[in-house]
């Protein structure tokens, strides 16, 4: 977690380097995403067009048999299956949140565009995330929490394109699982000044039957940053303060 | 102090529809998410402002006039500074008028909605109000 942190600041503090040596190139070459994005309506699973991926094993999410029962198995905080006594990783071992996951906090989030990179800069954890453009993914990417990402823009859209995940996150608060395969695709469009849609192409052959799709609408947000961090000890505090006393047997 | 909030304090539930707050990073399955619960006259004793939701401490009288010792949380800094609620906006010593979520087992925890001081009537709301 540390690293990551350092790593963070790190980015930033590159990109805002890049950033000024290639301001003029980058503003006239690419679309302008700049600005502090939140997600609206605040959601806690990936929506799509149809409205229809509510995390319900009814619902017409393609899951493969052992990717429904993972999910039937997991004890997250939101949606049909939600309990207080969670087992979400990101709450009980602030474990990365990962992507498309990311996308569901009421956070703000941020672009860096550079000539030859995209950082995206999350409020929540204070994460940030590097993005090579026009770039290649490595024959056979070791598995990581965000896994290995390329980016390139078509028009007026970042097409971000991810490879080489682990299978340790949820897709979304629901906890919708995904695999080692997963090959995430997200086509970022600034649809009006005020208006961002992301749309998401899930392909994971080893958890889902076919490709799905989601959808995400951030407005843009006229607050700035302010910290948030995942710290094991403030969880702990929290969980003897609030957590254990209302799982513990009614008085 | 304790003996003025006996005096003074009495508290009630009402029973409202509610939108529940989407945000907290760990559900709101413990809690009576339609029952708000409010209690007056209640003093605020410690406030945790920090990560993953601060704490409001705070004690007040329950129907039968004994204090009951109170934590409830809201959301983090990075949602309550744009809806103007600050570190320094509620004290230690603050009268208040708490409205919150009490959890479904009886314990003294639960989830804030909003407190009304009660020198002024001015509000801080950790979640919007419902609809």
């Amino acid at each position: 977690m540390r690293n990551s942190r350092l790593s963070s600041v790190l980015l930033l503090v590159a990109a805002l380097c890049i950033t000024c040596s290639g301001h003029a190139q980058t503003k006239a070459a690419v679309p302008d995403l700049s600005g502090n994005w939140l997600g609206s309506p605040p959601t806690f699973s990936i929506s799509d067009p149809s409205g229809n991926k509510t995390g319900t094993p009814q619902d017409d999410t393609p899951y493969r048999p052992q990717t429904l029962a993972k999910l039937k198995s997991e004890r997250p905080e939101s949606g049909p299956n939600k309990t207080f006594d969670t087992d979400d990783p990101r709450i009980v071992y602030c474990d990365p949140i990962g992507i498309p996951r990311i996308y569901v906090v009421p956070n703000l989030f941020k672009f860096v565009q550079t000539p030859n990179y995209v950082y995206m800069l999350f409020e929540y954890n204070t994460l940030g995330r590097q993005i090579p453009l026009n770039g290649q993914h490595p024959k056979d990417p070791d598995p990581t929490w965000w896994g290995d990402s390329v980016g390139h823009y078509e028009g007026d859209t970042l097409v971000i394109d991810t490879v080489g995940f682990n299978d340790k996150t949820w897709l979304d608060h629901v906890g919708r699982p995904h695999s080692d395969e997963l090959h995430l695709i997200e086509r970022f469009r600034r649809i009006d000044h005020d208006n961002l849609q992301l749309d998401l192409t899930i392909d994971d052959p080893k958890a889902y039957t076919k490709t799905w799709y989601g959808r995400k609408i951030f407005k843009l947000s006229q607050r700035d940053f302010v910290e948030h961090s995942c710290s094991m000890s403030e969880n702990e505090h929290f969980r003897k303060n609030i957590i254990a006393p209302t799982l513990s047997k009614p008085k | 102090m304790k003996c003025k909030l006996l005096v003074g304090a009495a508290s009630f539930l009402i029973v409202a529809l509610t939108c529940a707050p989407l945000s907290a990073h760990h559900g709101n399955a413990g809690y009576d998410m339609q029952k708000m619960t409010v209690l007056p006259n209640a003093k605020i004793t410690q406030v945790e402002w920090g990560n993953p939701h601060c704490q409001i401490y705070f004690d007040a009288a329950d129907d039968k006039g004994a204090i009951r010792h109170w934590i409830v949380e809201a959301p983090p800094p990075s949602e309550l500074r744009p809806r103007d609620w600050t570190r320094k906006s509620l004290n230690a010593g603050d009268q208040v008028t708490v409205y919150f979520h009490a959890a479904k087992n009886g314990a003294t925890v639960g989830i804030m909605q909003k407190v009304i001081f009660t020198k002024d009537g001015s509000i801080l709301r950790a979640y919007p109000d419902p609809k």
